[in-house]
């Protein structure tokens, strides 16, 4: 139920096209470009310009955090599509006061909630924040404009706020999960009390690390190629100047709401202590348009500033191709090491050599590796039981096993050593 | 008067404070001597910081308060009480710069400090594009893959030491390498934030008005922690004790917007900071350092 958008849109592809590798990802990569699109058409609305609309939307795409989370095929690269539509229509709002478009910003924020768990936090903030831009026009029409958000708000939250009712345990699952673990220092409630508390606030803080930005991203492999930050590094000297003149060269209203939306964002980052880009992806877009700031203010200067923002945006168009051609080339050979080496040739190789009726023994079983055995499976069309040990494969009349390079318990079976993509061997495939 | 007494103050600490670093640096001191030195450098700590603030916010007893706020910061105390001179001397070296330089800019005329102000931070863009730009190029163009390679990873390290030397819990709560406490008073934190919200909006509104103590308050914070970063590894404070009395200028400059302009409410939570302040300076420095009886 968390994730019921993210769900259904996979489901209605799935019913017109075949299930495989590319139809995983499409999802977020369908996300990502309305993305992109959608950053065109905010930008165009704040700064009236094609031109900065053109680098705002250019500058989302090539940014390696947004452009890796959308090729890995999760929901989190929803949440930037739900915040830029809140973005466009309170921007729109704010210019017009029609009460359309707060409805309609509502209604995104609200939608959010239907995508990916952080906007459980997001979601109730960036809707203050909405009220706070409503009522600061303090009229009657400002008035009747917030009940009618709030009510959109309340009457989109209604069926999920039912469904949280009716399935209390569900809830509390949540809860544990991300107050245990790997998550708020496995401190559960104590960690939000006493001195334990300053962790999210120092989480908070490490979301805005300039490391983490613009040089190395997040820790882990999957996320990023530890080669680039969230954003291409050119784009600090207009994010700094685009902070210190937005102010003045963006509407109060506007500015307040660029400010609020990247300064928030990292708040479900910081509850459940773990600074992962996922968590806080909204950051992305308002980082985008508060740089497009920079850059509008800087080409609105002498020739030699003019001269300076062809550079940055030269250099970061020469980053983005090494990022690139990184991503697509040694990339994969580093991160294949760190998620366990070549598990998708040890599924083909697997699926190849075994008979349908064969049992699978899992003699060694890499990171990720039952991700990876369901999506290749299901991709084509085979199923098979798993095992984890020996002593359960004596009643099969066949065994195909994945095991380490030179395992002597599979003395005299027929080898398939699985190659990684440096020659090297990690795993193989073993039948009897 | 206050331009003079700043002009002098700030030569004579600069030129004792640079001697004695020739002295510390060039010869291991004997142990019967680190003690006193400690406690003259200390004792110029507070003077120079009472004759800084005394000038930003043009009255004396701000800065004793400023004085005796920075003789309590818990990280000033440790490294007295641990007599490490090396590690306190750049703060009297680097006050005594900040006095000569204020004082040489109060002389300056307004118009003509704007004007300066215009072309300074016109040369800052440029010169910072051109820099960056210049580096990206290198790291991308230059064909030295493992150079390459170090730099940009060097580079991410110095950004994150200097980005964590700014936790909230690094700077109130527990700092390496002080036994309990964080780099300041707990209690500071509200004055603080206060500070630097008041002297950031005041830079962003009107980024050439801002006066030079605002500026080195300002700018000395931030250039402190990123020029340890760069030299050195973590802990970085003691490379960057510097920002000690920055960040007491800061809580200074957020207490005085607290008690004028948020009337009654703001004085009773100054009032109940102290109180707190006081009580955890006394439980802080009663904490032995490791390695003292």
């Amino acid at each position: 139920m968390r994730e019921p958008v993210w769900v259904y849109w996979a489901a209605a592809l799935l019913s017109v096209l075949p299930f495989s590798e590319t139809l995983v990802r499409l999802p977020s990569a369908c996300a990502a470009v309305a993305d992109v699109v959608l950053m065109f058409f905010v930008a165009r609305e704040i700064f009236g310009s094609t031109k900065l609309a053109t680098f705002a939307s250019a500058a989302l795409l090539l940014s390696p955090g947004h452009f890796i989370q959308g090729r890995i095929g999760s929901m989190q690269i929803g949440m930037v599509t739900m915040t830029l539509g809140w973005v466009w229509f309170m921007v729109r709002y704010l210019r017009t006061h029609r009460r359309r478009d707060v409805v309609l910003a509502a209604g995104c924020l609200a939608a959010g909630i239907y995508i990916y768990a952080a906007a459980l936090v997001m979601t109730p903030i960036y809707f203050a924040l909405t009220a706070l831009l409503v009522v600061r026009r303090r009229n009657a029409a400002a008035r009747s404009d917030l009940v009618a958000a709030g009510a959109t708000f309340g009457l989109l939250l209604l069926p999920i706020a039912v469904w949280f009712v009716t399935h209390p345990h569900y809830v509390l699952g949540e809860v544990a999960y991300y107050t245990h673990g790997d998550y708020n220092k496995n401190l559960g409630w104590r960690g939000f009390l006493g001195a334990d508390a300053v962790h999210h606030l120092d989480m908070w803080w490490s979301s805005f690390s300039p490391d983490h930005l613009f040089f190395s991203g997040d820790s882990d492999m999957r996320f990023s190629t530890r080669t680039a930050g969230y954003f291409l590094v050119a784009m600090a000297f207009p994010l700094a100047i685009g902070f210190v003149t937005a102010r003045r060269s963006l509407s109060p209203d506007v500015w307040l709401l660029l400010w609020a939306g990247f300064v928030l964002a990292p708040v479900p980052a910081a509850v459940v202590s773990n600074d992962e880009l996922k968590r806080f992806l909204t950051l992305v877009p308002f980082a985008v348009l508060i740089a497009t700031c920079g850059l509008q203010w800087m080409l609105a200067q002498g020739r030699v500033a003019r001269l300076c923002s062809v550079l940055l945006v030269a250099f970061g168009l020469m980053q983005a191709s090494s990022f690139l051609n990184y991503y697509f080339g040694p990339y994969r050979l580093v991160a294949a090491k760190k998620m366990g080496g070549n598990v998708r040739g040890a599924v083909h190789e697997m699926l190849a050599v075994a008979a349908p009726t064969d049992c699978i023994l899992l003699a060694v079983e890499p990171y990720y590796f039952q991700d990876e055995w369901n999506l290749y499976t299901r991709a084509y069309g085979r199923t098979f039981v798993t095992t984890p040990r020996f002593a359960e494969t004596s009643a099969c009349t066949g065994v195909t096993a994945l095991g380490a390079p030179d395992d002597p318990r599979f003395e005299g079976w027929s080898t398939s050593p699985i190659h990684e993509m440096t020659g090297e061997v990690r795993l193989a495939v073993y039948h009897r | 008067m206050m331009a003079r007494r700043g002009w002098w103050l700030g030569a004579a600490a600069t030129i004792f404070c640079a001697l004695l670093a020739t002295l510390v640096t060039a010869s291991p001191l004997s142990s019967i001597w680190t003690r006193p030195l400690t406690v003259v450098v200390a004792t110029a700590d507070a003077v120079l910081l009472y004759a800084f603030a005394a000038r930003q916010f043009e009255r004396p007893v701000i800065g004793w308060a400023a004085a005796v706020l920075l003789l309590l910061t818990p990280a000033h105390a440790y490294f007295v009480r641990t007599g490490s001179p090396r590690v306190l001397l750049p703060v009297p070296l680097l006050l005594g710069c900040a006095l000569l330089l204020t004082a040489h800019q109060r002389e300056l005329r307004e118009a003509a400090r704007r004007a300066r102000g215009r072309t300074l931070a016109a040369r800052a863009i440029v010169g910072g594009a051109i820099g960056l730009c210049g580096i990206s190029l290198a790291l991308l163009i230059v064909p030295m893959g493992s150079v390459r390679s170090v730099a940009w990873q060097r580079a991410a390290t110095v950004a994150d030491w200097f980005w964590t030397f700014f936790l909230p819990s690094n700077l109130f709560v527990k700092a390496e390498p002080l036994p309990s406490c964080g780099l300041f008073l707990l209690v500071a934190a509200v004055p603080m934030a206060v500070g630097v919200y008041t002297l950031v909006k005041a830079a962003l509104e009107d980024p050439l008005g801002l006066s030079a103590e605002s500026l080195i308050v300002l700018v000395g914070s931030l250039a402190a922690p990123f020029g340890a970063a760069v030299t050195g590894v973590p802990p970085l404070i003691t490379r960057a004790l510097i920002v000690l009395p920055l960040g007491v200028l800061l809580s200074v400059s957020g207490s005085l917007v607290m008690w004028h302009q948020w009337g009654l409410a703001g004085r009773v939570v100054l009032v109940a900071l102290a109180l707190g302040g006081a009580a955890q300076a006394y439980l802080c420095l009663q904490c032995s350092p490791s390695g003292l009886p």
